[in-house]
This record gives structure tokens, sequence and C-alpha cells, in this order.
């Protein structure tokens, strides 16, 4: 019985087009970074070709593997009683392990994109330009061939 | 309908038209307050050493009156602040790379509905492209009032 209710609701599950994504599970001692995001709905990750949802705290803060290139992804959906607006932008860095970053939507008439930067206290406003930030790599709602164990065992 | 009931109904009629006709726009007030239905200004601080200033707007209001209004907002939020100037930025990579805007803040709008959300860094002393706030909220007081006046 309870299985036919779990069968029930996949099809609403692949109909409603949102991907399940797994959690990324740090090994120990894994060098990780912490990424705050402002403005930043839904926020995912695609590490070593493997996309994981990332579980932000109550600050929005939340974490990555670091010392290898991560693209950071979004996911936007604004909508009122006559306009609906979606857009998944995304970026990739390679994170300095506990380093801290900011990440946020710039939202635009013409589109959208992850702004991502440095926290930096010895800078004027706080922040410094991150030197690897670069277009994304990798989607992490994008079918793969690899599965989250697969690439944590290599 | 009855004649006498159009009579009745016309002083309503007027006020609905006036209402209708002196505009829906979003006015100067707070956005954060959950019973403003229309949008309005919001500001909060960081990251980093920064305040995030911002305002959203229904499509009754034109790009320009959203950028006046960020302006006054960011200028009341150095001057309680304690500080006399600021530098404003559109985006975290321009705060960072040290890009200010000035008052060009570059308005945006989604469906139709214009807004604006900015970076301000606010200084004691003015600096190289910021802003002094006393200067520009009386500035863009008078230009708000001769507009709505």
């Amino acid at each position: 019985m309870r299985n036919v209710k779990l069968l029930s609701a996949l099809p609403l599950l692949l109909l409603s087009g949102c991907a399940v994504l797994p959690t990324y599970t740090p090994k120990p001692d894994e060098p990780m970074a912490t990424v705050q995001g402002l403005n930043f709905p839904s926020p995912a990750f695609c590490a070593d070709g493997v996309g994981y949802q990332a579980k932000p705290d109550k600050e929005g803060r939340f974490q990555v593997p670091a010392g290898s290139r991560v693209s950071l992804y979004s996911s936007v959906q604004l909508y009122d009683y006559n306009v609906t607006y979606s857009c998944y932008p995304g970026a990739s860095a390679v994170f300095a392990p506990k380093g801290s970053y900011f990440a946020s939507i710039v939202l635009s008439s013409t589109g959208c994109r992850v702004d991502l930067v440095r926290a930096d206290d010895s800078t004027d406003t706080g922040l410094a330009p991150e030197p690897t930030n670069n277009v994304p790599i990798c989607n992490p709602w994008a079918k793969t061939s690899k599965k989250p164990k697969e690439a944590k065992a290599e | 309908m009855n004649p006498r009931n159009i009579r009745r109904a016309w002083p309503a009629a007027a006020l609905l038209a006036c209402a209708v006709l002196s505009g829906c726009a979003t006015t100067y007030t707070d956005g954060t307050n959950p019973l403003n239905l229309t949008g309005g200004y919001y500001d909060e601080p960081g990251p980093g050493k920064l305040v995030t200033v911002g305002f959203g707007a229904n499509a009754f209001t034109n790009a320009e009156t959203v950028r006046r209004y960020v302006l006054r907002r960011a200028c009341e939020v150095v001057q309680e602040g304690g500080k006399g100037h600021f530098l404003a930025y559109t985006s975290l990579e321009h705060a960072a790379a040290g890009l200010p805007v000035g008052e060009d803040l570059g308005i945006h709008a989604l469906g139709g509905k214009p807004f604006s959300h900015i970076y301000v860094l606010p200084l004691d002393e003015p600096r190289k492209g910021s802003l002094n706030a006393a200067e520009v909220l009386e500035r863009v007081t008078a230009e708000m009032a001769e507009k709505e006046g």
C-alpha cells in the first residue's frame, strides 16, 4: 500500500520538472569553503561532474568543496498574477579551503547572472574579486552518467 | 437603471475615477511592510562593509522615479549611519573591483515593473566617484516634489 502511494507521487514529481539532487557529504578532513548566498534561491552546485543540492543555514551560508573547480547555480522563479519569469544562472570557481565567499543573483531586463566574490576584510568594501571566477562547466540539473557514490570513490 | 440610482452612484464613480486617474504608481514607502502590496524600498547591512539598498515598483512607476527613490533611500541610510558620502555599486563584482556607478544606477524591469538593487559604501570623506548624501538627497527630493507637484 505504501509503495502504491509512492508510485502515485512519482508522475507528479516528474511532471513538476524538478530534479531531486543529492546532498554532498564531505569526506573526513576534506577542505571546504563557505558561500553565503544573497538573494540566491535554491542553490545547487556541481562538483566533479555530479550535481548536488546545497543546504543553506538560516543566514544563507552553505559549504562547497574547495581545491577543485565547482560550478554554482541558482534556480530563480518569479511570478505574479500575469508574469512568470525563470532563469538558472551559474558561475564556477576554485574555492580556497576555509575561504568565505558571497554569491548573488543579478537580475536585469535582459537576463540574469551569478556574481561571485571573495570576502576580504582588508579591502574598503570587505569584498575582493575571485580570480578563478569563470563560466560554469557543469549543470547540476543535467543528466550525468556519474552517480554521487562513484564520484566520491574517485 | 433607475435615474435616481444613477444619481446616487455618480459620486462613488467620480471618486473611483479620481483614484484611478491620480495614478497607482508605487510611492516612496517601506517595501518590507507586508501590508504594502505595491513595492517600495528596502535596505539591510552587508555584505562586507556595504549596505544593500533597493526599490521595487509596480508597472505604473517609471524608471526615473525608481532611480530617484533608490538614491533617496541610499542617502538616508548613509546619513542615519552618521556618514556624509557614499559610493554606489550595481553589483557585488563591481564593488569588489572598485567600480562605482555614480548616480547612473541602470534601472531594470521585469514584467514591466522597474526595480533597482544596489550596494552602498558609506564614507566619512569624499572620494573619487563618491556622492554627497546631503546634496543628492536635497536634489532628488526637490525633483520628486516638482514631478508630483
